[in-house]
């Protein structure tokens, strides 16, 4: 047995299919592991990722390029260093949140456009309806309808088109919506 | 690289601070049940993932656009790519995204 090691281009269709081939349910279940153990337990969410959110996106991420897997390297190691760098990112934006007002809005893009499948999104759903009554008492007729064409599913281009506005300006829209929906959902589980 | 930034230069085994001895116990019947579901949606992302650049190799990467990739900021790299890898292109590191973009988006 040769000990020639196969060295592939990152992210070429070979190396989208050798890691797909690599990345069994086993050792997928052992990165869940070792991630659930960095968050401190198995059922715990941060920035509203659990753990299998978070291997599931590593594996993504490698899929996309990220972290320069290669053949013969231990899969789960390494969808657990792309899953906890991604988890400290999400803890520094934690802390810088509750330093400061100023809420990171690549963080809590999400909470608008929240996936039902997590309870901290079905919260943040909630807390989308709660800001839309809200906005519409105010009279605020271009908020709440960038929140309806958001809870649509709408891409950023989308809110662009419906708002009048390119593509950045909508993103910064989605951004400050994003940081009230979450506020909402803070303060009520604060008070809870 | 996202990749290097846990591992521990004494403890080859470390996974973001995390050593190989979290993963030798045997997996609960809910971790392989996660990797399981993970595997499922991975095979398919794989098979998306080939597809996408089977279809953009096939069209010239073209000087003017590798310009246009490489001037990009990261906002607007990071939306070029959700259009394909959803919130995890938020997850890559600028030169991961422009090397991504030029291996899948043709504009």
């Amino acid at each position: 047995m040769s000990d020639v090691k196969v060295t592939m281009v990152v992210g070429s269709q070979d190396y989208v299919a050798a890691f797909a081939a690599a990345a069994t349910p086993s050792e997928l279940a052992k990165a869940v592991r070792v991630v659930a153990r960095a968050m401190g337990g198995a059922g715990r969410a941060i920035g509203g990722e659990s753990a299998e959110d978070l291997v599931a996106g590593a594996y993504v991420a490698i899929l996309a390029g990220a972290g320069e897997w290669q053949p013969g390297m231990e899969v789960w190691q390494h969808l657990g260093r792309v899953a906890t760098n991604r988890l400290r990112t999400l803890k520094r934006r934690a802390a810088r949140q509750d330093e400061a007002d100023p809420w990171d809005d690549e963080a809590l893009a999400d909470h608008v456009a929240y996936d039902a499948r997590v309870p901290e999104r079905l919260d943040a759903g909630k807390a989308v309806r709660a800001l839309e009554a809200s906005i519409a008492d105010r009279g605020a007729p271009r908020d709440f309808q960038a929140l309806a064409v958001l809870r649509g599913g709408a891409s950023n281009a989308e809110l662009g088109e419906a708002l009048g506005v390119d593509r950045m300006a909508a993103r910064e829209v989605r951004g400050c919506l994003a940081r009230r929906v979450r506020r909402e959902t803070t303060q009520k589980r604060r008070a809870a | 690289m996202p990749g290097a930034a846990g591992a521990s230069g004494d403890d080859a085994e470390t996974a973001g601070g995390v050593t190989s001895s979290d993963a030798d116990d045997d997996a609960t019947a809910d971790e392989l049940a996660a990797g399981q579901r993970i595997a499922a949606a991975g095979q398919a992302m794989a098979g998306a993932m080939v597809r996408l650049l089977d279809a953009a190799a096939a069209i010239p990467l073209t000087p003017e656009l590798i310009a246009r990739i490489d001037g990009m900021a990261r906002a607007e790299l990071v939306e070029v790519a959700e259009a394909s890898l959803g919130d995890v292109a938020d997850w890559l590191t600028d030169d991961e995204l422009r090397a991504y973009l030029r291996r899948t988006w043709r504009g």
